[in-house]
């Protein structure tokens, strides 16, 4: 299978102020195929997100090429860049910002498919069935987001990101900010969807637990270089790269005994 | 794990609009409705108008009110309440294109430099700043004399020197909102640069523009009457302004002449005034302070309630003890309890984790402690104890003086709350000076000091730093720093690696353990996450809908939880549960099962 997305030696820069720059992304190569989930993990400042953003359109490349479905796409921008629109989209980290305060629910999901120049009767019938699809009530439609929870608000941007019937949808840390229990629900949606929509994600998150739950691949980050790739059970399981056994054993397990253990390798690691 | 725990329809909302909002202030109304009178009286001028304004008759130069002429005739024989009604509809014509033409350049030029950034709003500022520097009555009268005194030219020019008032608010706020996630989110779904000014930027602004819109509206009149006071406008057009003129070329002689253009213009402008701020009191969010009376009620609700939780340890030993705490907050349809009976202790030495979803009200709890609950929200307890010593019915100042000494606090987001303005040594110097009484180099010292026992290898540095110059991970040991610095008995702790990411998490769980076994100190820990629980508590107690649901040692909770609750929330996490490739097992076997079945 040929793959959809495919990021090769990317570079990013960012301007700090005056003349001197940052180098977030550091020669990063990546493939996703149809279908596929490929996680990217990280700490903060890792470089994680700007790699999601590089992809749509939302940081400026310095060097590297970023290729969708064959076409080079790293330097689209205007009119290039949104007729890629119906192929890529966005779940953002944060529910409470990444929704319009402004707009109803359904002038939300309505926004994509009307400056596609769908009807309204049509995206009206388009969004009825995306709600659905999310598990949230038809009656949304009528209200603001402020209305909803966290978990709901999530599943809203789901819908705005998936009601074109994109190919690839980059999730930048989409359950970071949610409750444990709906985080849960949230990552069994997003695979819900995947098998019925054959869409693949990009999927960035910090967390290895939630990687390891909706990803076939993933990519370790560390400092703008991708440090270790592998199948995410691998990874996630008998990683090689130091970083990768340091991040896994940082991150603490539900189970007291099997925890202190955790801890006290973890500690062996850090000296 | 599948089950989406929503309800089928939504509860219904009562969402009050705007105007209806605007109609329950009283003094919103009675301005409203004078203006509405000056707007209906301008718009019937022609009918209402007992007279022609123009036609002179010399018999009532300077006539006291009376003899079919209400207010009188002025210097030149005319009809002065015609004159008067004329007049309302010059001033609101003029009202009208002046605002239209500062809405209609300061806008959009705001919007588009607060969104593009860069050179659009290097060029729009400068040309802004340039119109408010340049004195604007001087050009305002050679415009008049350039086109022939042209009222309506006249009218756009003075919008165009009032445009800069709608400019620097329409980009303030589209500055604001550009760093919004749903700006981005529509450039992602293909949404045009002009449709996002259209619509999101524009409906960002909206209603900052209303509000200064009744008061530029103010501002035009006045200045309008200024210009035809000084004789700009057509002689035989009647106007405000121009019968202010008269008026007070014969003020001590005839003084009623002046006075009726006076208080139409007075009357006005305040009524636009008033108009103005009231809508600004409506879209600006504020929290209302409670009053005495809505406090009283709210704990009178909270008067009864059953207790829900148990206590581990004898009163005299806890660092802290809760009895049957209580939580409301007066809302619009009567008091909202966020915490309904909540009863929990910990000893010196001990960690207590305090477990439960958003809504659970286990911050509220932690608050209640501190005596730091936002406004509105009122705590009864039957007793609170810190130290062994009962603190509940001390007033606010005694309470806030336990804080820094008796008690720590590490907050949930470490970067807010250090203050951007002041360098950390000033942070975290001022409260041992304050509290503590100790001298500015002590204080600097035992800052110091302190900054290295969290694990920071350069404090000088750090010291010497602002906020926004280190990391989340540092800022949190700062505020770690801070909360220990005065050597408290009992430390608490709001979700304190939720916002960091998991490596920097495990260093700031570390180093609390570290810090609270070196101290002897009691922590309670807020937190969603089990796996935190599993880390570093001794004892839990899990919160749901404002209630204890169960209090237990670590080991018993995660091995015989007695509740379904706790046994449902650590479930949720994600440790042992299947990963993608085995749940695509499943569900590529069942299918192929379903298939063959068929």
């Amino acid at each position: 299978m040929s793959a959809l997305l495919e990021v090769e030696n990317l570079v990013v820069d960012y301007r700090l102020r005056g003349r001197t720059r940052f180098r977030a992304l550091k020669g990063v190569s990546i493939t996703v195929k149809p279908g596929e989930c490929v996680g990217l993990v990280g700490e903060s400042g890792s470089g994680k997100s700007t790699l999601g953003k590089a992809v749509l359109g939302l940081a400026a490349v310095a060097s590297g090429r970023i290729t969708f479905d064959g076409k080079e796409i790293t330097h689209a921008r205007g009119r290039a860049r949104r007729g890629l629109a119906s192929d890529i989209q966005v779940v953002f980290q944060d529910p409470y910002g990444s929704l319009d305060p402004t707009m109803t629910v359904g002038e939300v999901l309505a926004e994509p498919l009307v400056v596609a120049g769908t009807s309204r009767v049509q995206a009206r019938a388009v969004v009825t069935g995306m709600l659905d699809r999310v598990c949230l009530p038809a009656d949304a439609v009528h209200r603001y987001p402020s209305e909803f929870s966290g978990g709901q608000r999530q599943r809203i941007a789901i819908a705005r990101a998936l009601v074109r019937r994109p190919r690839l949808v980059v999730c930048d840390e989409p359950v970071s900010a949610l409750d444990l229990t709906t985080q849960a629900t949230i990552l069994d949606l997003f695979v819900d969807l995947q098998r019925e929509t054959g869409v693949s994600y990009l999927f960035v998150s910090h967390d290895l637990g939630v990687v390891r739950r909706v990803c076939h691949r993933v990519s370790v980050m560390y400092q703008g270089e991708i440090v270790e790739t592998g199948l995410t059970r691998q990874v996630t399981q008998d990683p090689v790269h130091p970083y990768t056994r340091r991040l896994r054993l940082a991150s603490p397990v539900a189970d007291p005994e099997r925890q202190a253990e955790r801890r006290a390798t973890w500690l062996g690691l850090r000296d | 794990m599948t089950a989406a725990p929503f309800p089928a329809t939504l509860a219904p909302v009562k969402r009050i609009p705007l105007w209806r909002r605007y109609l329950r202030r009283p003094l919103g109304v009675v301005a409203l409705a004078v203006f509405a009178v000056v707007v209906a009286v301008a718009a019937l001028a022609s009918w209402l108008a007992p007279y022609d304004p123009n036609f002179v008759d010399f018999a009532i130069t300077h006539a006291p009110p009376g003899n079919g002429h209400p207010l009188g005739g002025d210097s030149a024989g005319r009809d002065i309440l015609s004159r008067l009604l004329a007049g309302a509809q010059t001033t609101l014509y003029g009202a009208v294109i002046t605002c239209v033409a500062g809405l209609v350049l300061g806008v959009p030029a705001g919007v588009s430099a607060g969104y593009f950034g860069g050179a659009t709003d290097r060029i729009c500022s400068w040309i802004s700043d340039a119109l408010q520097s340049v004195p604007g009555m001087i050009v305002l009268l050679v415009v008049a004399a350039g086109t022939g005194q042209n009222f309506t030219v006249l009218m756009v020019a003075l919008g165009v020197f009032l445009a800069p008032g709608y400019y620097r608010i329409a980009r303030a706020r589209a500055l604001a909102v550009r760093k919004e996630p749903y700006i981005d989110a529509a450039r992602v779904a293909g949404v045009t640069n002009a449709r996002i000014l259209r619509t999101h930027m524009l409906r960002a602004v909206y209603a900052p523009i209303i509000v200064q819109t009744a008061l530029t509206a103010g501002i035009a009149i006045g200045m309008q009457a200024g210009l035809q006071f000084l004789g700009i406008g057509s002689a035989s057009t009647p106007s405000w302004g121009q019968m202010m003129n008269d008026g007070f070329q014969n003020m001590l002689t005839y003084p009623l002449i002046l006075l009726w253009p006076s208080i139409a213009l007075g009357v006005t402008i305040a009524a636009l005034a008033f108009i103005g701020s009231t809508l600004a009191d409506l879209v600006s969010v504020r929290v209302e302070l409670p009053t005495r009376r809505g406090v009283a009620r709210v704990r009178q609700a909270l008067e009864a309630g059953t207790s829900s939780g148990t206590h581990a340890h004898q009163a005299a030993d806890c660092a802290l003890r809760i009895e049957n705490l209580r939580v409301g907050y007066a809302s619009p349809t009567g008091v909202k309890k966020v915490v309904r009976g909540v009863s929990l202790d910990a000893a010196p030495g001990e960690v207590l984790g305090i477990v439960g979803e958003s809504g659970s009200g286990k911050t509220q709890t932690l608050f209640s402690v501190l005596d730091l609950l936002p406004p509105g929200g009122t705590a009864v307890a039957d007793g609170i104890w810190v130290g062994g010593e009962e603190v509940s019915r001390r007033s606010p100042k005694e309470r806030a003086a336990l804080l820094g000494r008796s008690i720590g606090y590490v907050p949930q987001e470490p970067m807010t709350n250090l203050d951007p303005c002041y360098p950390i040594e000033r942070q975290l110097a001022e409260p041992l000076r304050h509290v503590h009484g100790l001298s500015k180099a002590e204080a600097r010292q035992r800052a110091r000091d302190i900054l290295v026992r969290v694990g920071i290898t350069d404090p000088d540095r750090v010291l010497a730093a602002y906020p926004h110059q280190i990391s989340g991970g540092m800022a949190q040991r700062v505020l770690i720093a801070g909360a220990v610095a005065g050597r408290p008995s009992l430390l608490v702790a709001d979700e304190p690696s939720t916002a960091l990411d998991v490596t920097v998490q495990a260093e700031v769980l570390e180093l609390l353990r570290e810090l609270q076994r070196e101290y002897g100190m009691a922590l309670v820990i807020v937190t969603h996450n089990f796996g935190v629980v599993a880390d570093i508590c001794d004892r839990v107690v899990v919160m749901k809908d404002g209630r204890v649901v169960e209090t237990g040692p670590v080991e018993q909770i995660f091995r015989r939880p007695a509740d379904p609750y706790t046994a449902e929330l650590i479930s949720a996490s994600l440790d042992d549960a299947e990963g993608r490739d085995e749940l695509d097992e499943t569900w590529l076997d069942r299918r192929t099962a379903q298939e063959g079945a068929r």
